[in-house]
C-alpha cells in the first residue's frame, strides 16, 4: 500500500527528506488516534457554547435559509437548534465511549453541519466554524480499524485535512495578492501601500468597536503595515509547508500568532479556528524536529532559493 | 485505497469549483460551507459607511440622538449584523429607490423616529479629510422619506 503512495503523482512528494510520510507511520497513526479523541472534546466545548442559541433563536425567524435549511424554512429556529444540538451531544457522548465507531463520526458531522447551516440562515454567513466543520468532515472519512489498510487510509485522510487547512490560509493570502496587484493599477491604495492596513482598520472601526492596539496602529501605520506584510506571507505560503514534517509545528505557531494579532489589532476572533490549527498543525502527527539550520532552510522561499542555488552549482 | 489517495485531488476540484461558482451564482455570494476565503482581501481608498441615528423610541424622546448599533438592548444584534443590514438597505436604495423597513419594524415600536446617514471618507491621502455626511432617509410619524 505504501508503495502505491510512493508512486502516486501527488503523494510521492510526502516521502522526500523530512517529508510527512518519511517518519514512523505507526507512531503517526497512534498520534492521529489521540488527536481525534482530543478533537471530539473540543467539539463538545463548541456545542456547549452553541447551546445559548436555543434561547437566542426563540424570537428569531429563519429569513435567508442556506440551501440545507430550505426544507426547514417554516420550522421554529429554537426547536431546530435544540434538536440539532441535542443530537450532536448524544452522538458525542457515544463517541467518548466508542471512539473508533465511524458511523458515529459520520452522524456527528451531519448534525454539526445542520447546526451550522441553521446558524447561517439569519441573513449573514459567519465563517468561525467552517474549519471545525471541515475537520469533522475529514474525521468522518477516516475508517474504523475493521477496514483493510485502515492505518495508511487514516494517515492519508488526516494529511488531506491538513492540506485543506493550509489551503484556506493560502487562499486568503492569494486573494490579498490578487486584489493587491489589480488595485495597484486601478486604485490609489493597494496592498503595496502602507495605507492599506490603516484604511482596513478605519473601515473595521466604523462598523465594530475599535481595539486598543488597532488604535495605536492607526497612528503608527507604517509599523502596522510591516506586521501586515508578514501576516500576508504566513497566509500565502502556508500550502508550501504541507509536505515538510519539520515545518508543521512552526507554521502552526505562526498561524496562531497571526490569529492573536488579528484579535488584538482588528478585534476579530474565533476560538474554534485557533483550536483547529492547534489540533492539525501544532499537534501534527507527522511533526519532526530538525536542527535550526535545516529548519531555516526549509522555510518557503528560502528552500526554493536554496534548491535553485544547488541546481545551478551542480 | 484508490478513493483515499485520490480524494485530495477530487475534493480540491469540487471545493474550489463550488467556492468560486458561489461568488457568481449565489445571492449570498457563497454556498455554505464552500467559501473562497477572500476576507479582507481588498484595500479601500474611499469609504462609505451608513449609520442610523435614533431620535424617538416609541413614545419616548431620547435626550440625545443615539446610534442604532449602540442600542443593543432593543435589537440584540452585533455591530456587524447591523452593518450587514445597512448594506442590504443601501443595495435596495441604489437598485429600487425604495426602503423596506420590515427589519427595523421588528424592534422599533410605533411612534419611533430615526434617520439613516451615509459617511464618505477619502482615504487615499495620509491625512484624510473630515467625512462628508449625507442624509439617506428618515422615518417620522410612520412615513418614510428617501433623499437623493
Amino acid at each position: 500500500m505504501i508503495n502505491d503512495l510512493k508512486t502516486h503523482f501527488f503523494w510521492k512528494y510526502a516521502f522526500g527528506k523530512n517529508g510527512i510520510f518519511s517518519g514512523d507511520l505507526d507512531l503517526a497513526y497512534a498520534n492521529i488516534k489521540n488527536i481525534m479523541r482530543f478533537s471530539y472534546l473540543f467539539f463538545a466545548v463548541i456545542i456547549f457554547i452553541e447551546l445559548t442559541n436555543v434561547t437566542v433563536y426563540q424570537n428569531i425567524q429563519i429569513i435567508e435559509p442556506t440551501w440545507l435549511m430550505l426544507v426547514f424554512k417554516g420550522f421554529n429556529a429554537s426547536i431546530l437548534s435544540f434538536v440539532f444540538l441535542a443530537s450532536t451531544i448524544i452522538i458525542l457522548f457515544l463517541i467518548f465511549f466508542i471512539p473508533d465507531n465511524r458511523l458515529l463520526r459520520v452522524l456527528f458531522f451531519i448534525f454539526f453541519f445542520l447546526n451550522g447551516a441553521l446558524n447561517n440562515s439569519f441573513g449573514k454567513i459567519s465563517h468561525g466554524l467552517h474549519l471545525s466543520l471541515m475537520v469533522a468532515f475529514f474525521f468522518a472519512l477516516i475508517p474504523s480499524n475493521k477496514t483493510s489498510d485502515y492505518k495508511i487510509k487514516s494517515i492519508v485522510m488526516f494529511a488531506t485535512a491538513q492540506f485543506f487547512l493550509l489551503m484556506t490560509y493560502s487562499l486568503t493570502g492569494f486573494w490579498k495578492l490578487f486584489w493587491g496587484v489589480i488595485e495597484f493599477f486601478t486604485k490609489e491604495v493597494s496592498l503595496f501601500s502602507p495605507l492599506s492596513l490603516r484604511n482596513t482598520l478605519i473601515y473595521q472601526f466604523e462598523v465594530a468597536e475599535p481595539t486598543a492596539i488597532g488604535t495605536l496602529f492607526l497612528e503608527h501605520y507604517t509599523l502596522g503595515y510591516l506586521f501586515y506584510l508578514v501576516a500576508v506571507g504566513i497566509e500565502l505560503f502556508a500550502l508550501l509547508v504541507f509536505f515538510k514534517a519539520n515545518m508543521h509545528k512552526v507554521w502552526g505557531v505562526l498561524i496562531l500568532s497571526l490569529h492573536i494579532g488579528i484579535e488584538l489589532i482588528v478585534g476579530v476572533s474565533s476560538f474554534a479556528i485557533f483550536y483547529t490549527v492547534c489540533l492539525l498543525l501544532v499537534m501534527s502527527p507527522f511533526a519532526k524536529q530538525t536542527s535550526f539550520k535545516t529548519t531555516l532552510l526549509s522555510f518557503p522561499v528560502v528552500s526554493q532559493i536554496y534548491w535553485l542555488k544547488n541546481k545551478i552549482r551542480n | 485505497m484508490k478513493f483515499y489517495k485520490n480524494f485530495i485531488i477530487i475534493w480540491s476540484i469540487v471545493y474550489l469549483t463550488l467556492a468560486f461558482a458561489g461568488r457568481f451564482f449565489s445571492d449570498k455570494k457563497e454556498w455554505y460551507p464552500f467559501f473562497r476565503w477572500s476576507l479582507y482581501s481588498k484595500s479601500n481608498d474611499k469609504l462609505e459607511v451608513s449609520y442610523v441615528m435614533v431620535y424617538k423610541l416609541g413614545d419616548s424622546l431620547l435626550s440625545k440622538p443615539k446610534k442604532l448599533k449602540d442600542l443593543r438592548e432593543i435589537h440584540q444584534l452585533s455591530a456587524s449584523d447591523i452593518y450587514n443590514e445597512y448594506l442590504k438597505i443601501n443595495e435596495d436604495l441604489d437598485k429600487n429607490k425604495s426602503f423596506n423597513n420590515l427589519f427595523f419594524n421588528s424592534f422599533f415600536t410605533e411612534g419611533s423616529e430615526y434617520a439613516m446617514f451615509k459617511k464618505r471618507f477619502d482615504l487615499s491621502k495620509e491625512k484624510y479629510n473630515v467625512p462628508i455626511i449625507e442624509k439617506q432617509l428618515d422615518y417620522k410619524n410612520g412615513k418614510i422619506t428617501i433623499y437623493d
